[in-house]
């Protein structure tokens, strides 16, 4: 039944950038919620399966993001920014959506029972009054965690149209936090930690066009005024269907070239198809 | 005049919220009925979620604009199957009759065909099943904190066609969790069994909760299933999405529905 929940949800949201993360050590997130045990976890309300709030992980990604120093207008994508009665600011919501992460079907018997045990509980009862010592009577408090090795998928998105970027950024933030910072409650006893999966970043224009750069470099250079109409030919040809932006510091380079060599003359109908190819 | 009845289904918690202090221990109620006090989503949602900011022509012509009133009428989305935890089967869709009467009403003045199967009265202490049930433990369906008398078979006509028009192909998954419990228990899970999710506000460098930052606010659970109806002679495009999100609470995974079936 959780299983054909977890499809129909994933269907769902398709389009989004997903994470995988699978606990490395014990989780124990929600142990503030009422429970029949002492301590809570945080199970979904209709399945029951351990699963990490939308809230938990977009709260751990803005101390993730005091960590990085962004910078507040980035700040204000990734996580919104509250109204400021003061300065009469309205705020605004964050532009990206954290979902729940849900728990993977295939983690099987994802609980394990865990035990944490006050050893001073006068000391702590009376906030300092009463000595801590050796003759205290240790009173264990049983409650159940998430054991390691169970794996999670967490999706995020971004409503507006071609603004990838920001949510493949927001993953990255979040895998770091996750793995580093730790998720949930006693992360200070080694609680909460994660390994990562990130999903593949396509790659940017910008960084297109520097490979290919790189792939022509030496090509480039190698433009000599005998087999120079030749190589014209052969790079106008291959830069024809290629995004303006990817193709700009290829043409760059070979105008240069060009020029170093003192042979640029824009009467020239290859010189001039290369300016009106950077013009564009 | 057209007219289509369109039916929801919860995938997340669903927040559409008051916006209002309820003066009880929750902080950010959802929004109810004012008669019944069943969970609702305003039109108003839908409606602002569908349009999305769009202020062309178009959607001026189906969603309206100061100069003229709107092609498309969308109803309030109302609870017909609302989840509530069982001991068996992990969760029971509960309806009662006041919800299937009302809608067969509204169905009827509205010139669609209503349910054919008849629509029993259960007892206080009695959950009407399916010849096929999940939820059964010891001849009781045991419900959050009430426990009812199982009555399997008293109602196979009502879960089979409620699941095909509702559910369709899905029919089965429905089928073997439905219950049709009293008017007053219904009510009863209506406004004690929805999801209250504690929130907290962290200091980032102490890690512990900074003052005023604990609030508990109200969800209508993850599976609920609402009914609606969308009237007017265009624009019913809209309406063909296989899911939306809605709702408060947006940015942290609130409010996704996904569109079932449909149809009349």
């Amino acid at each position: 039944m959780y299983e054909e929940a977890y499809k129909r949800w994933k269907a769902t949201l398709e389009d989004a950038i997903w994470l995988e993360a699978t606990t490395r050590a014990p989780l124990a997130i929600g142990l503030g919620n009422s429970s029949p045990l002492e301590n809570g976890l945080a199970l979904h309300h209709t399945y029951g399966v351990p699963y990490l709030p939308g809230s938990a992980l977009k709260g751990l990604l803005r101390r993730a993001a005091a960590r990085y120093g962004l910078s507040e207008p980035e700040k204000e994508v990734l996580l919104g920014e509250g109204p400021d009665p003061k300065q009469k600011k309205p705020g605004n919501a964050a532009y990206l959506v954290y979902w729940d992460g849900w728990l993977h079907p295939d983690s099987k018997s994802p609980f394990q029972k865990d035990v944490i045990t006050v050893h001073h509980p006068d000391y702590y009862g009376t906030r300092g009054k009463a000595w801590p010592t050796d003759f205290d009577d240790p009173n264990p408090v049983a409650f159940l965690s998430v054991r390691p090795g169970v794996k999670f998928h967490i999706p995020i998105t971004c409503p507006a149209e071609n603004a990838q970027d920001w949510p493949h950024k927001a993953a990255e933030l979040l895998a770091w936090a996750l793995e580093h910072l730790g998720l949930g409650g006693k992360t200070n006893a080694g609680y909460g930690y994660f390994a990562v999966k990130l999903p593949e970043r396509p790659k940017g224009d910008r960084e297109q066009a520097l490979e290919l750069l790189e792939s022509y470099r030496a090509r480039i250079e190698k433009i000599k005024p005998r087999n120079e109409r030749q190589e014209l030919d052969f790079f106008l040809r291959e830069l024809a269907d290629k995004p303006p932006t990817v193709r700009k510091p290829v043409l760059e380079a070979i105008k240069k070239h060009l020029q170093d060599w003192k042979i640029w003359n824009p009467g020239n109908p290859q010189h001039a198809r290369i300016q009106e190819l950077l013009d564009i | 005049m057209q007219v289509k009845m369109i039916f929801w289904q919860a995938l997340t918690p669903v927040h559409p919220g008051t916006g209002q202090d309820s003066s009880s221990v929750i902080d950010l109620p959802v929004a109810r009925e004012a008669a019944t006090k069943f969970p609702v989503i305003p039109a108003s949602s839908l409606k602002g979620v569908l349009r999305d900011g769009r202020e062309d022509e178009g959607a001026n012509r189906i969603f309206g604009s100061l100069e003229k009133a709107a092609e498309l009428t969308l109803t309030d989305a109302r609870v017909l199957f609302l989840p509530v935890r069982s001991y068996a089967g992990t969760f029971a869709f509960l309806t009662c009759p006041l919800v299937l009467e009302r809608l067969g009403r509204d169905q009827k003045a509205l010139g669609l065909p209503g349910l054919q199967a008849p629509i029993p009265t259960p007892q206080q202490t009695e959950a009407l099943l399916p010849q096929e049930s999940e939820i059964v433990h010891n001849g009781q369906v045991i419900l959050e904190d009430i426990d009812l008398t199982a009555k399997p078979g008293a109602v196979n006509d009502l879960a089979k066609e409620l699941g095909q028009r509702v559910f369709g192909p899905e029919a089965a998954y429905f089928q073997k969790r439905f219950a049709l419990v009293s008017n007053d228990v219904f009510s009863y899970f209506c406004e004690t069994a929805l999801e209250i999710i504690a929130r907290v506000r962290l200091n980032s460098d102490s890690k512990t909760v900074e003052r005023g930052g604990l609030w508990y606010e109200e969800a209508i659970p993850a599976e609920t299933v609402f009914s609606s109806f969308a009237i007017g002679t265009d624009g019913f495009e809209e309406l063909d999405r296989s899911f939306i999100q809605l709702g408060g609470q947006a940015s942290v995974g609130r409010g996704l529905l996904r569109r079932l079936g449909g149809g009349v």
